[in-house]
């Protein structure tokens, strides 16, 4: 079993001959692509244009994989970095084709009648269409080109920074009257520690490491915001807001229906803090360093061979397709295991459609969160297997999509453990999973409400440490309500999730909600007629890149613009709270 | 005598009916400028008629707009926590944002002018802008359509903009740690910085040493900061169609290349001159081998004399008579009139600087004289400035702006008459302290700016292809240091984050931030050395020259006193003249340690 993951069926090095020969070509291909752009009319140039997009993504998807997961873990590694940018500019470079392919469609009455002559191209009629509208949203060419060029010393440029100092960050904990200076990782993941003693100064440690950088974050912030105002605005969008759902194939009314049920929700959420904290022994809700506290007797460790197993035995118990592509995972080195100084915190999957692989990476210190975690992460890479048969120009799903299958996943690992469990290793569970969907729920909820604020006062002025500090602790205090102890909340979260710092990925909360919320609903509908989901399910996630999220949802027969489907998913997660209030005899 | 300057010329106070009156005109500019757009941009009947007009009235505006940010500026540099005077500034800078849109119809309609050579032949109003409007012309090939030069600005505010605030920002707050009669002390880094003019090598070495620790800290968001925007400025000087960064800059300094190239080969020939002062200094301090960097600012001399600012004033008079009676008179005048503000009080600003007003005719004079010799070159160098002011404001507003190449002509100048007029009645210690002060300042604008260029183009080819990593930068400014100080700095301690704490590398809208400033002092002693060998008929071609600063391009500026720029020779004249300075201060040095 492998603890760190093997990249070089990407490339052996950034000096290797393959890599160099794979930038050379990305490069010539991009100039290929501007002149056959440029003598856009019959359907043969829209051939070619898509045979040479076609080249052009798998080539760099290879090499911004191997540069982006490189740097993720060493944070450090210049090669890495100067290899990322140097892509920006690369697909920079391919601006003007866009511009003019997107103008080009513009001029067309109908794509369906343009493409009929071409099998080749009727597989793109989705994404065809999709870029035909968006022509209303594009600038002139110039004005195309040079924002793609200033947004890379812009806002990307400003992510950099923002994961630089994130990562590197260390903090000094003080133990025993002892200081000790780690990683913010290693701190951060003390928030789940068993001793309560521990977990209080990991949260005061990392909130005092924070003072360090906050100014240069918060003016890193300020600039990505501020640069999707700019754009968003000449791009004639309402919002940003509204920019997001486009890009995100979403209607507003399937947000509205969302959002209405989760607002009902809260105080069931509420309910499950109070209960948790009277269990801690806090009698004014819960305090935030107390949010991921293990709660029972049953504070199981897993080794990561046993992480593995449980979650392989339980993937089982669906397929042997699911179980399959994870032990695959663990077995040829695609997952990065532990936390270490300079790799980044947190958890994701890359998908390498080329290759026809994943990679995942993980902080795993072993308690049953890293273990879902890692449940949720492998859900993500089942989702790339199921698109590996897809052309790789329709394998882009949009982001509400994007948490469905991690979030399946995670709940496979859950139910199948909740019912071998003991009562006490159920309380664990239950809890280890309604700690995950406050986080989904309440703090995405929270995360939605600061972003949404932030862009009305970004409009304004660029917010200052202190603005944003007391933003995001109003935030908390609308979505978490009594549940969360008012003075001891986390005024700093807006600092260190990365989730604010991507230019392209506005209003990365929803589809978090989404993701559970329509992974619930879809549970339930494996429950009802497991043959009939199983049958429909590898079909969902191999169109997900290529449909409308109303229409993706239709495969399943799933109305997501209706309240009541996400009142159905939000009661499955209420009736748990029930249960472990129950369980626990907590009192709320 | 009263040592703050008077503004009543300007304005008697915030609450002035004329400055109240003033104000409000300048924000109903706005609306004036869009109805003349419309009535006068929009077609080209009588071009002639529409550019006088123009001309007038911008003239006119321009010169309001320039009173009002004066009185709010000079207020604000002496109270700094004077809200009105910085809300004044803030109302200023609306109004001048808000006149960007006339002033770019301006600047297409001027472009669409079929033939603007008649029309300066057939106004003599339009002749006395041919300059102005001409370079207006010139520089319409570098502009992006209207649509892209808003972008590109709505960008650079979430760009360069904010990389150079957060530069400011963090390094401004930044603190280090040095050991104090045995105890670990925080302070802020100018204090710190402040260490290397320290008598006491200890407490220099130690200074430099938390410096270099300091800076660490914060040297990731640094080099961010310059790599975002130097990559903005690689984008845009592309985009708008400009060789380079270095031609970019040269074409608003209005400099030719070449003349930049005889100047930096003459400085490159000259380097081993400057190397012979550094070791001289190593070895007066008492130093076995080349200088190490902290000691750079040592003081040498213990001596000094004080001024009073009553004896300030007929010292500069007595010299500047020197060289002109016009000059000494025009510098009494100054000190008279109370255009001076002199000592240091709580809530002004540090350093020194001369505000020339074309609304008034006037010049302030800002200074934090605390009576050293020092002080009184520091005089003579701002009233340079003024005298500049006062010879280039009886021109039109428009032709006032002078390139930075030439900003420090006159200032330099007139520092060099006083400072050569003290050196010849000194004594032994007093011409060691002055020959070291102006050494020192002449190392830094010949030797460490050399270093600076030589760092600025080695990162702009960098960036070119990637970000720089703080290694690299650090690698890069260890590289420049060695090419430009050589043998005259001690390799073992050089100053690799001099690239984190130069404000001037940080400017996206000035890059090469450094060779003007080596050509104002060479310029300025290069006059010094023709002044010299012709006094009769230097003083009022010296006159038309600085008249013509703000209406000509350098090479043309140079010719009025019949220097050529691009040849090598006149700026080796100048550096020769720093050659015997070098000269005296080895004889003074031998002299003073064949005593010891």
């Amino acid at each position: 079993m492998h603890l760190t993951w093997s990249l070089k069926e990407l490339y052996e090095s950034f000096d290797s001959e393959s890599f160099k020969n794979d930038m050379a070509l990305l490069a010539s291909e991009i100039e290929t692509l501007n002149a056959i752009a440029d003598q856009l009319g019959t359907v043969t140039s829209v051939e070619d244009y898509f045979r040479t997009q076609e080249t052009i993504q798998k080539v760099a998807t290879k090499l911004y994989n191997f540069s982006s997961l490189t740097f993720s873990t060493d944070t450090s590694n210049q090669a890495a970095l100067q290899t990322q940018n140097k892509l920006q500019m690369l697909f920079s470079g391919a601006t003007p084709a866009r511009t003019k392919m997107t103008k080009f469609l513009s001029t067309l009455e109908s794509i369906e009648s343009f493409i009929e002559p071409s099998d080749f191209l009727k597989q793109f009629e989705f994404v065809l269409n999709e870029d035909k509208q968006f022509a209303s949203h594009m600038l002139s060419e110039k004005e195309e080109i040079l924002a793609s060029k200033l947004s890379i010393t812009g806002s990307n440029a400003w992510n950099t920074l923002q994961r630089k100092l994130t990562s590197t960050l260390k903090a000094t904990m003080i133990q025993n009257g002892e200081a000790k200076e780690l990683p913010i990782t290693v701190i951060r993941n003390l928030a789940s520690d068993a001793s309560a003693e521990v977990r209080k100064a990991a949260y005061e440690a990392e909130l005092e490491a924070y003072k360090k950088v906050d100014e240069a974050v918060a003016m890193s912030l300020n600039s990505i915001k501020g640069e999707v105002l700019t754009l968003s605005e000449l791009r004639g969008y309402p919002s940003p807001l509204h920019m997001t759902l486009e890009v995100s194939r979403m209607s507003e009314k399937t947000l509205d229906a969302m959002m209405t049920a989760i607002k009902k929700a809260i105080p069931g959420f509420q309910n499950y803090l109070r209960a948790k904290a009277n269990l801690l022994g806090h009698s004014n809700g819960l305090p935030f360093y107390d949010l991921f506290a293990p709660i029972g007797s049953a504070s199981k460790q897993f080794t990561y061979e046993e992480g593995c197993a449980f979650v392989v035995d339980n993937f089982r118990a669906f397929s042997d397709k699911l179980a399959d592509v994870a032990l695959k995972a663990m077995n040829e080195g695609w997952i990065d295991v532990e936390p270490r100084e300079g790799k980044v915190s947190g958890a994701f999957c890359a998908s390498v459609h080329p290759l026809g692989q994943f990679r995942v990476l993980l902080n795993y210190t072993g308690n049953l969160g890293d273990v879902t975690t890692m449940a949720h992460e492998l859900g993500h890479g089942y989702h790339a297997i199921c698109t590996n048969d897809e052309h790789i120009l329709n394998i882009d799903y949009p982001m509400p999509l994007a948490e469905t299958a991690s979030t399946f996943c995670e709940t496979i690992v859950n139910n199948a453990a909740l019912k071998i469990a003991s009562k006490e290793e159920s309380i664990t569970i239950l809890e280890n999973s309604l700690q995950d969907a406050t986080q989904v729920i309440c703090d995405i909820y929270s995360r939605f409400l600061f972003e949404s604020r932030l862009f009305e006062t970004r409009h304004d002025h660029p917010l200052s440490v202190e603005e944003l500090k007391n933003s995001m602790l109003q935030a908390q205090k609308d979505a978490y309500g009594n549940g969360l102890d008012h003075d001891k909340l986390h005024p700093y979260m807006w600092l260190i999730k990365p989730h604010y710092y991507s230019a392209g990925l506005n209003f990365y909360n929803f589809p978090y909600a989404f993701g559970l919320l329509f992974a619930k609903g879809l549970y339930a509908k494996y429950i009802e007629n497991p043959e009939f989901f199983k049958a429909k399910y590898d079909d969902l996630l191999a169109a997900s890149g290529k449909l409308s999220i109303v229409d993706v949802c239709k495969i399943m027969n799933i109305d997501v613009e209706a309240t009541d489907f996400w009142e159905a998913s939000l009661a499955i997660i209420h009736a748990d709270i029930e249960k472990f209030i129950e369980l626990t005899g907590a009192k709320i | 005598m009263k040592t703050s300057w008077n503004l009543d010329d300007l304005y008697l106070s915030f609450s002035d009916p004329s400055y109240i009156a003033d104000l409000e005109k300048a924000e109903s500019l706005k609306h004036k400028y869009t109805a003349f757009v419309s009535d006068h941009f929009s077609h080209h009947n009588d071009e002639i008629k529409t550019l006088e007009a123009y001309l007038t009235t911008y003239s006119e505006d321009l010169k309001l707009l320039r009173k009002l940010s004066a009185f709010g500026h000079l207020t604000f540099s002496t109270q700094s926590k004077s809200q009105e005077a910085l809300t004044l500034k803030s109302k200023v800078q609306k109004v001048s944002s808000d006149l960007t849109a006339s002033s770019v119809a301006f600047k297409h309609w001027l472009k669409d002018v079929q033939d603007l050579n008649a029309l300066i032949s057939a106004s003599e109003l339009i002749r006395e802008h041919a300059f102005y409007l001409s370079e207006i012309r010139n520089a319409m090939q570098y502009m992006l359509s209207p649509e892209e030069e808003i972008l590109a600005s709505k960008l650079a505010a979430t760009g360069s903009v904010a990389w150079e605030t957060i530069q400011s920002k963090a390094s401004s707050q930044l603190t280090g740690e040095v050991v104090q009669n045995g105890e670990v002390k925080e302070l802020p880094i100018m204090a710190i910085r402040n260490m290397a003019f320290n008598p006491d090598v200890n407490i220099r070495k130690a200074g430099y040493l938390s410096e270099l620790k300091a800076y660490e800290k914060h040297a990731e968001i640094s080099a961010a900061a310059l790599n975002g925007i130097k990559g903005e400025v690689l984008t845009l000087s592309a985009m708008r169609g400009f060789e380079s960064p270095l031609h970019e800059t040269l074409f608003n300094s209005r400099m030719n290349k070449d003349t930049l190239d005889a100047m930096i080969s003459a400085m490159e020939a000259y380097l081993p001159e400057f190397r012979r002062y550094l070791k001289l200094k190593s070895k007066l301090l008492g130093n076995t081998g080349a200088m190490p960097f902290y000691d750079l600012f040592a003081p040498v001399a213990s001596h000094d004399q004080d001024f009073t600012i009553e004896e300030a004033r007929s010292f500069i008079k007595t010299y500047f008579a020197d060289f002109s009676e016009e000059l000494s008179a025009f510098a009494d005048k100054c000190f008279e009139l109370k255009w001076i503000d002199f000592e240091p009080a709580e809530g002004k600003v540090g350093g020194a600087f001369c505000s020339n007003i074309p609304s008034i005719k006037q010049s302030r004079v800002l200074l934090n004289f605390t009576g050293k010799l020092k002080n009184v070159l520091t005089i003579a160098h701002e009233l340079g400035h003024a005298f500049h002011g006062d010879r280039i404001m009886h021109e039109s507003i428009l032709n006032t702006s002078y390139p930075m190449p030439l900003a420090e002509t006159a200032s330099i100048f007139c520092e060099t008459i006083v400072r050569n007029a003290v050196l010849k009645h000194a004594d032994e210690d007093m011409k060691l302290s002055i020959l070291e002060n102006s050494l020192q300042s002449a190392t830094q604008v010949v030797v460490d700016i050399l270093s600076r260029y030589y760092f600025e183009t080695a990162v702009f080819e960098t960036r070119k292809d990637h970000p720089l990593s703080v290694e690299e930068l650090n690698a890069l400014m260890v590289d420049a240091q060695k090419r430009a100080y050589g043998d005259g700095l001690d390799e073992q301690y050089l100053h690799p984050y001099m690239w984190l704490n130069k404000t001037h590398y940080y400017y996206a809208s000035r890059n090469f931030y450094n060779f003007p400033y080596a050509f104002g002092l060479l310029f300025a002693t290069g006059l010094y050395s023709t002044y010299l060998k012709d006094k009769a008929s230097f003083v009022d071609a010296y006159d038309e020259m600085l008249k013509a600063t703000g209406k000509m391009n350098v090479v043309d500026v140079c010719a009025l006193m019949n220097i050529d720029p691009t040849d090598k020779h006149f700026w080796i004249s100048s550096l020769q003249k720093i050659k015997e300075d070098v000269d005296q201060f080895e004889e003074v040095v031998n002299k003073k340690l064949s005593l010891l």
